[in-house]
């Protein structure tokens, strides 16, 4: 990691391009970014959708959600202090040399995914503090993929990343969760990994 | 794709949701953002290739050893660590944790984000919330020093900034102490003072005007001109190995006789060329037979009795106070002390560092008062502990006894090295006040060779006042055994919040852990900074993540261990949002009002603190990474001593009492070891906590590979112990006494002598399968050693009831991926 430059922050830059354009030219991209949101920090704006239903068409019926249960349990499953019991990485399950251990954090296979966004011309965020192979930024890749139209190499990503740790992952989640709305994502992001 | 149809239908659907999450327009990028073109040409493979870097920084665990390291980094990724010899090279050193950070610094379960206890806020703390089942909240830094900066602000309005403990332990050596005092000094709030390990060091300090800690003892480069060296309840072969332990060597190898004391059959017993068995707590009788043999031998060091210490001192038989030089002479000093000339028997006031024909023997009446010397008086006292009559009481063999301390008193200069774990039980001082007259006798102070300590005093960064300015006006210490009555009854002040920095103490390590609880538990408000979730993090309301140490720039010292600063370069950005403790303190002080007083960044703090200290140069600091500090002095007692008279005190006129027995020589006082201790029928089996070369304190416990060799706690105890008890090698055992209990694995080790049972330290509540250690220790310190006595403790131990689970052992993965979440409470 380098020095911090005076880039724009995430929202300036997601204000920059919401009003560049508002749709997503493919329909996979947006169901991949829908995911990627999701299994991000919960907002207003997630509790605001699920409440107005916006999101049925994606997960089916979701729960009413309050944002203080949902950002305790976001952080309970995935940033701590225990454990967490869910890590979203992928490094921590395909990194490890014995299964019944975590791996660690910023592994051979966090460069790997790195070295694959540089490849297609993006990069993580300098201001952003998580790690490059979290499933939120993971799944924000295969929504880039999938925008600029490379079927094949979005499924290849799959091939190689998504699809070789997520299965272990989001059984995890649905064994640990007690929000029906994680149930239903690490469900849907199941299917749609397929 | 297991359900195209279902998919396609899906996916046609999810444009509606990408917008009304914000994502459905180019905004869905969030956390990548496209390259520079530039970057776009460094991109692919090559732009990893040739990455790879060697970082000289320093390890910083409180091991004392403050090894030089080199971590190669490769393709942005801590690969290896190495040892880097430092400036001076003899003092190279590391050992096998200190190259496992490779796994530690990218540990999944490293705290991440600071955060906040679901149900505290300031107004309605909330404490029955705290403990295992704690819910947190990610929170923003600001939101957090915020949060924190309030509550402190309007304690100190409402009752005092005493009322806010700052509590520092030592899990990280650096300078962050040095703001940490500075900030609560200006701010007001109590300080924290040590009551752990401190307790030989008072004694011994009693008798030289030396030592708190260990005492000073020569730069262990000079060990291997010692003859003699007698390790008295340390495993250093173990558990120092990466340091002290070649200087040992150096000297045995030189044709040093190598002595252990120790209650337990260590590595380091194993190596020596004698070991005396000691029986747990029954030091001080065995060093009063050693006393008794030099007399009986007369091998004491009779210039270096006459010319530094008291020895020949006179002693008024009237009221058992020294003679002093007002009483003889009209313009005599009322602390000089008085000896007679052999042979004339006129009396002489004794000036530091000046020999004589003193009479070191004998009464004397000097003005019409009756006097014995002060050596006399001590001679005297041994005489009861010949060592044929104290070897059954103390487990050793008398001739073993005499041979031990003969090598010492004939063989030349050499020295006695005890660890802390004398000062663990209660009144250990006893110890450090009747050794220090033991190495008086044979005259091992101020000589290349002498060994005072099993570790040296290393360097430390002298910054002078910039943890305590002038302006400031400091709020009282607290003593550690303290904390819990000052949280619960307010006694001697009213503490409602504590700050902790490097520290798993007060919800782990700390003895009578359930009282530390339950202290916590009165808190409004309790913040606690760390690298991992440990017990004391568990209990917090709010959390600062910090950084590996190679992601925090710092000055190390060189303290207990080498004549070296290190600069902790850093390896690596921190990862997440950790952040220095220096982030925090100096974001609470802007928030405080003291802003202006703090240096904006680490760099010119570490800059500010080094230009305070003239044996140092920052930029050859930062450019060698490593620099010896020649001002520290490789012989230690050279000169005058720090006492009333210049000299060692033989004697002590004003000296401390506990129940009863006053220390005016070193008198035998024992706590729970005593063979007739009230509990002794209920509780038979002493119980100590030895440190293992496994973990420091409480660190590096989440590590998987000291876990493959080293997976669980367990339970040394003697077989004859285990089998009176009905217990097999490997059964789980209950261990319990009156405060508490602990459930564990038994292992038979014959290393550890019937009566005694240990289990090493640094275990946490999730590795127990029933309560910890530390529900056994007890917080009762003596009045002299104001010390915690960690092994001075009763237990007893039965089979472990049939329904207790062990599934965690079996499953073989205390932490691993889908266990439960850690009971960090555990109780």
């Amino acid at each position: 990691m380098t020095e911090q430059t005076d880039a724009p922050t995430e929202r300036e830059r997601s204000a920059e391009r919401t009003a560049e354009s508002d749709t997503l030219q493919s329909d996979a991209a947006a169901m991949y970014a829908v995911l990627a949101e999701c299994w991000r920090e919960p907002s207003h704006r997630l509790v605001k959708a699920v409440e107005a239903g916006e999101l049925e068409p994606v997960f089916g019926d979701l729960d009413s959600v309050d944002l203080k249960s949902l950002r305790t349990e976001h952080t309970r499953l995935f940033i701590g202090p225990a454990g967490p019991p869910c890590p979203p990485y992928e490094s921590v399950y395909r990194d490890r040399n014995d299964p019944d251990e975590l791996g660690p954090v910023k592994g051979p296979a966090t460069m790997a995914v790195t070295r694959w966004y540089r490849e297609f011309g993006v990069q993580p965020a300098q201001d952003h503090p998580d790690l490059p192979d979290h499933i939120a930024t993971e799944l924000e890749f295969a929504a880039y993929l999938s925008e600029e139209g490379l079927d094949e190499r979005l499924d290849q990503f799959c091939d190689e990343h998504l699809n070789a740790w997520t299965g272990e992952f989001l059984g995890l989640v649905e064994d640990e969760t007690c929000e029906q709305f994680y149930e239903s994502l690490a469900a849907t992001t199941r299917e749609v990994l397929g | 794709m297991t359900d195209g149809e279902a998919y396609r239908r899906d996916v046609l659907k999810a444009g509606g949701a990408a917008a009304a999450l914000g994502v459905g327009g180019s905004g869905f990028l969030k956390t990548l953002v496209e390259s520079e073109d530039d970057k776009l040409s460094n991109s692919g493979i090559e732009n990893f290739v040739g990455q790879n870097d060697v970082v000289q920084t320093v390890c910083s665990p409180n091991c004392r050893g403050k090894c030089p390291i080199d971590v190669h980094v490769r393709d942005g990724q801590v690969k290896k660590i190495e040892p880097h010899p430092p400036e001076d090279e003899q003092y190279k050193r590391a050992c096998v944790l200190g190259l496992s950070h490779t796994q530690r610094v990218y540990d999944p379960t490293r705290l991440k984000y600071p955060m906040k206890r679901a149900g505290w806020s300031p107004d309605d703390p909330n404490p029955q919330g705290r403990g295992p089942d704690a819910e947190f909240e990610r929170v923003s830094w600001d939101e957090a020093l915020d949060l924190v900066g309030e509550k402190m602000q309007s304690l100190k309005t409402e009752y005092g900034a005493e009322s806010v403990l700052f509590h520092e332990g030592s899990g990280n050596y650096g300078q962050t102490g040095k703001s940490f005092k500075r900030l609560a000094s200006l701010f007001g709030a109590t300080q924290s003072a040590w009551g752990i390990d401190s307790n030989v060091g008072r004694g011994f300090n009693r008798v030289t005007g030396t030592g708190f800690f260990l005492p000073p003892t020569n730069e262990a480069e000079d060990w291997e001109n010692a003859n003699t060296i007698i390790i008295w309840g340390a495993d250093t072969f173990a558990s120092q190995f990466q340091m002290d332990a070649s200087k040992v060597l150096d000297a045995v190898e030189n044709g040093a006789k190598l002595v252990v004391v120790d209650p337990v059959y260590t590595t380091t017993a194993s190596k020596a060329d004698l070991w005396l068995p000691v029986e747990p707590g029954k030091d001080v009788h065995l060093a009063l037979a050693m006393m008794h043999t030099v007399f009986e031998d007369e091998t004491y060091d009779e210039d270096f009795l006459r010319t530094r210490t008291t020895a020949p001192a006179l002693i008024r038989k009237d009221t058992g106070e020294l003679l002093k030089a007002s009483d003889v002479f009209g313009d005599g000093g009322e602390q000089q002390v008085v000896a007679v000339e052999q042979g004339s028997n006129s009396p002489v006031a004794l000036e530091p560092e000046t020999g004589g024909a003193y009479a070191l023997f004998g009464e004397f009446t000097v003005d019409g008062i009756q006097c014995e010397t002060a050596l006399t008086r001590l001679r005297d006292h041994v005489a009861d502990y010949a060592p044929e009559k104290v070897a059954e009481k103390v487990g050793v063999d008398a001739e073993n006894i005499r041979t031990a301390i003969r090598w010492l008193a004939t063989r030349g200069p050499g020295g006695i090295a005890p660890s802390y774990a004398i000062g663990r039980y209660k009144h250990g001082h006893i110890f450090g006040q009747a050794y220090a007259m033991l190495m008086g006798l044979t005259g091992d102070y101020g000589r290349h060779g002498n060994i005072h300590a099993e570790h040296s005093g290393g360097a430390t960064l002298a910054a002078g006042d910039w943890a305590a300015p002038d302006d400031a006006d400091p709020g009282p210490s607290l003593y550690f055994p303290d904390y819990p009555d000052a949280m619960i009854d307010g006694d001697p002040h009213e503490i409602r919040a504590v700050y902790s920095i490097e520290s798993n103490m007060m919800g782990n390590q700390f003895p009578d852990r359930q009282r530390f609880r339950e202290a916590i538990s009165s808190l409004e408000l309790f913040v606690v900074a760390d690298m991992h979730h440990t017990d004391t993090v568990q209990n917090a309301d709010i959390i600062f993540p910090v950084p590996h140490w190679f992601e925090q720039e710092d000055i190390v010292s060189g303290w207990g261990s080498h004549p070296h600063l290190g600069y902790r370069r850093k390896v690596q950005e921190p990862l997440w949002e950790t952040k220095d403790d220096y982030y925090a303190i100096r974001g609470l002080a802007e928030r405080l009002g003291f802003g202006d007083r703090f240096p904006e960044s680490k760099r010119d703090l570490l800059r500010e603190l080094a230009s305070r200290d003239d044996a140092i140069d920052f930029d050859t600091l930062f450019e060698q990474g490593t620099q010896k500090k020649e001002s520290v002095p490789i012989v230690k007692y050279t000169d005058e001593f720090p006492t009333e008279t210049g000299r060692i005190k033989m004697y002590d006129d004003d000296a401390p009492s506990e129940e009863g027995v006053t220390f005016d020589v070193p008198r035998p006082l024992e706590d729970r070891t005593a063979d007739d201790h009230e509990k002794a029928d209920d509780y038979p089996l002493m119980f100590m906590q030895k440190h293992s070369r496994f973990r420091i304190h409480s660190q590096y416990e989440m590590l998987n590979w000291v876990r493959e060799i080293n997976p669980e706690p367990q339970l040394d105890i003697h077989p004859q112990d285990a089998k009176a008890r009905g217990i097999e090698d490997g059964d789980y055992v209950r261990v319990h006494n009156d405060r508490g209990e602990m459930v564990l694995k038994a292992k038979y080790n014959e290393g550890f002598q019937p009566g005694l049972v240990n289990t090493d330290q640094g275990w946490w509540s999730r590795d127990y399968v029933q309560g910890h250690h530390n529900d056994l220790t007890h917080n009762e310190v003596s009045e002299v050693g104001q010390t915690m006595a960690f092994y001075d403790v009763r237990v007893e131990v039965e089979p472990a009831p049939d329904d207790v689970e062990t599934d965690k052992y079996e499953a073989n993965d205390p932490r691993g991926a889908g266990a439960e979440a850690p009971p960090a409470g555990g109780d």
